[in-house]
């Protein structure tokens, strides 16, 4: 592990709730868990150990429309929230099962192979961090029946339809980054760089203003990866977001991502396009790769609600914080296309 | 001491205005951009799932929309991106002639290779009724997919058996 390394670095022990290898004790019921992608740079993708079926019910900090049926999930990328539940009525006590990780990484840019389950197991990856992660043993049936149901529809995502779209927006994320500002404290330096409407690649700094929407207004952002050897895994603060499509077309979004999320991996040389409508919060925001070797240096930027009417200032003053407090400063610059 | 000082100072300041512009308005060199290739697949696949509580034959389609890209930038192994859909395969059971769907939507991203096997695990659901998690039997699909040097992709064969990762299932 190289924590010099800019591209992304990858530990290689695995763990859950911070331990090596746990086992868990469950019941012959269902159960819920929430999957959150703790990592530096790594993705991972979950599957059980055989094959059995989950329902997703949850993608990053909202249920789904519908549950979805599924045998192994997605790739989940740093700060990803997948929830799923698990009937272990299925398997008989003193029965085992296991969560398997089936990404394979080589680096910290992007997943090298999501291997098969077969090829998971095999034990042949050169990645610790495949394979086996969590065990479950099935140890007694439960004190009272399971009951418990896991709904068809689950949340329908509110309806934007009615929204006009007020403005279109296009981030590129990449690498190359250079840099317009040099304040000693919001500026920072790449290699890794935000694109906004087709400006220049520049490197973070929290000082410039690259995107003010409207309060309450509705729009739609397209993400691109400007590359084709690393993923990003994108994350948007404040509004969570709806879907609208991949690489172009609605028919790629997979009904797992059909519901309200916050962080996208845009693949390697892929898009995302997404809605979202501004509402209550007038504040200052960040939008940045979650991979935090690139959030680090520096594919982050700022974007903020300012219009909201009194008592919020436009543009807002950057926050400057100081041991004996916090200044506020003008911004350090403002991109043409911000406002 | 005074001169030598001030000289100091006046070398500093010329110093800062101009390594300034230039610090504050780094040049970044061109990242190649990636050569991206999409091609979709629709492929035949049949087989049977056996065992209890009876045998299923399965028989349709599954599509595959491949997006290849490269990585000019690092100079990387190309990947794959696979989107895999199965497409109304179906079956009837062969006791109780019950009709069953092999469902299964995955995607997945691959070292981009001339031929590529691929093995996944699908569930199977009844035509009608709930679908419980308790009782979902589960298969095997074996997709072997072929690239060319482009990363299209040209063709593909897939066949079903049962899940060898769940024999008693």
């Amino acid at each position: 592990m190289d924590i010099f390394d800019f591209d992304g670095f990858l530990g290689d022990v695995m763990t859950v709730n911070l331990v090596y290898k746990p086992f868990f004790e469950v019941e012959r019921r269902k159960y819920r868990f929430r999957i959150l992608n703790a990592s530096v740079s790594r993705f991972f993708k979950i599957a059980l150990s055989d094959g059995g079926p989950v329902f997703q019910i949850a993608n990053d900090g909202n249920l789904l429309p519908n549950r979805v049926l599924l045998t192994e999930l997605d790739e989940q990328g740093i700060a990803e929230r997948y929830d799923i539940v698990i009937d272990f009525s299925r398997y008989s006590v003193n029965d085992k099962v296991w969560m398997v990780n089936l990404a394979e990484h080589s680096d910290g840019k992007r997943v090298a192979n999501d291997l098969t389950l077969a090829e998971g197991l095999s034990g042949q990856s050169a990645d610790p961090c495949v394979g086996k992660f969590l065990e479950f043993r099935v140890v007694r049936d439960p004190a009272t029946p399971d009951v418990s149901q896991v709904p068809v529809t689950l949340i329908p995502n509110p309806n934007l339809a009615h929204v006009p779209v007020a403005r279109q927006r296009i981030f590129e994320f990449g690498r190359g980054a250079g840099q317009t500002t040099n304040d000693p404290v919001s500026t920072f330096f790449g290699p890794w760089g935000i694109k906004t409407d087709n400006g220049d690649m520049l490197a973070a700094d929290f000082g410039r203003i690259s995107a003010a929407p409207r309060f309450g207004t509705r729009e739609i952002w397209t993400l691109k990866n400007g590359g084709g050897g690393w993923d990003h895994p994108i994350h948007i603060h404040f509004e969570e977001c709806q879907t609208l499509a991949r690489d172009g077309s609605a028919a790629n979004v997979p009904a797992w991502e059909l519901g309200r999320k916050d962080v996208w991996r845009l693949r390697p040389g892929g898009s995302v396009t997404i809605t979202m409508q501004f509402r209550d919060w007038g504040g200052m925001f960040m939008e940045h790769c979650h991979n935090t070797v690139h959030e680090d240096n520096a594919m982050l930027l700022r974007w903020e609600i300012d219009d909201g009417g009194a008592p919020f200032l436009r543009p807002l003053p950057t926050p400057i914080p100081t041991p004996q407090g916090v200044t506020f400063e003008p911004p350090t610059d403002i991109l043409p296309t911000a406002f | 001491m005074k001169t030598r000082r001030s000289l100091l100072s006046t070398l500093i300041l010329l110093l800062l205005v101009a390594v300034g512009p230039v610090w504050g308005q780094t040049l970044a060199p061109a990242v190649p951009a990636p050569v991206v290739t999409k091609s979709t697949l629709v492929i035949v696949i049949q087989g049977t799932v056996n065992g209890p509580p009876e045998s299923v034959p399965f028989s349709g389609k599954v599509q595959i929309k491949a997006t290849a890209v490269t990585d000019p930038d690092f100079g990387g192994q190309p990947s794959v991106h696979l989107a895999i859909d199965f497409l109304d395969v179906q079956g009837l059971g062969a006791t109780t002639r019950t009709k069953f769907f092999a469902v299964e939507e995955d995607e997945l991203m691959r070292r981009l290779v001339a031929s590529d096997r691929i093995d996944l695990v699908f569930t199977i659901v009844p035509d009608k009724g709930t679908v419980e998690l308790a009782t979902v039997r589960t298969g095997l699909a074996s997709l072997t997919l072929t690239f060319d040097g482009a990363g299209n992709l040209t063709a593909g064969t897939g066949s079903i058996t049962n899940n060898p990762f769940a024999p008693n299932l």
